[in-house]
């Protein structure tokens, strides 16, 4: 489906995998059983069968499964068709497709080089 | 990205052009597009489409939501809610259904609620109280060993 990234694909975990504890990994996750605990990864792609539990940090993520906790990424959050997300997101690009589900607070500002819009007021140095 | 259908000018009932400000309350029940200037509070029944050179800055209640400009303010859809990919909003979003595209820009709180689900959880609840079954059970039991 969705499996063609640059990096390589270091985890994989199956439809029938319960996993309890924090992941962390350099490179891509594909969760496709489910996850109790953080997730740290470069890029993390949550299949239809998949969830997690816990906070997520990454570059990118792509979610088709379910997240119950915050998203953190540098780079992109892409919510699919039966994705569902009850958590704040943190992102600089987010798209969430017709039919995702989304529960929370988005935060984005975007990277530089873009217009910058949405400047929060920072405190003096 | 292309996959949703552009909207048809001709089809609007109402347009704000670009030059245009207001300021107040709008209620329509048709469609309305806002390519100019906007503050205050939109109500409406039906679709409301942000060109890409509106700014609106009101508190909006509608049906349908396209947005392809800067909208600051809380928004409440019935039906649907699409960020197209030049859009800033600023706000809460309520709504049962949304679509981002990438590149949109949103900082604000999303507020889902779809009522099948919403019955889903509500069975799992009320199933929780094994005990009725079980003394059921025992029931049938005790009566199979009394006959």
């Amino acid at each position: 489906m969705f499996l063609k990234n640059k990096p390589q694909m270091e985890v994989l975990i199956g439809p029938e995998t319960l996993i309890k504890g924090d992941l962390l990994t350099k490179g891509t996750a594909r969760i496709d059983g489910q996850v109790e605990g953080n997730v740290n990864a470069d890029w993390i792609i949550v299949g239809e069968t998949g969830s997690i539990k816990g906070e997520i940090k990454s570059r990118g993520l792509i979610v088709d499964g379910k997240i119950e906790g915050n998203i953190s990424t540098t780079e992109i959050v892409e919510i699919k068709s039966h994705g569902e997300v009850h958590g704040n997101i943190q992102t600089p690009k987010l798209a969430i497709s017709e039919g995702a589900f989304f529960h929370g607070h988005s935060h984005m500002v975007k990277k530089e080089g873009e217009s910058k819009k949405t400047i929060l007021p920072l405190s003096p140095a | 990205m292309q996959h949703t259908q552009e909207v048809d000018e001709s089809q609007i009932t109402t347009v704000i052009a670009e030059d245009l400000e207001i300021k107040g309350t709008v209620k329509f029940k048709s469609s309305l597009m806002i390519k100019g200037v906007l503050e205050g509070e939109i109500f409406s029944e039906g679709l409301l489409i942000i060109g890409p050179t509106a700014k609106v800055t009101a508190t909006i209640t509608t049906k349908n939501l396209i947005s392809h400009g800067e909208v600051t303010g809380n928004v409440t859809a019935s039906e649907q809610v699409i960020l197209k990919s030049t859009s800033v909003h600023q706000g809460d979003i309520t709504t049962p259904n949304i679509t981002i595209e990438s590149g949109a820009l949103f900082n604000g709180a999303c507020i889902m609620r779809r009522e099948p689900k919403k019955e889903m959880e509500q069975r799992t609840l009320e199933k929780t109280p094994e005990s009725e079954y079980s003394s059921d059970e025992e029931k049938e039991e005790y009566g199979e060993y009394s006959s």
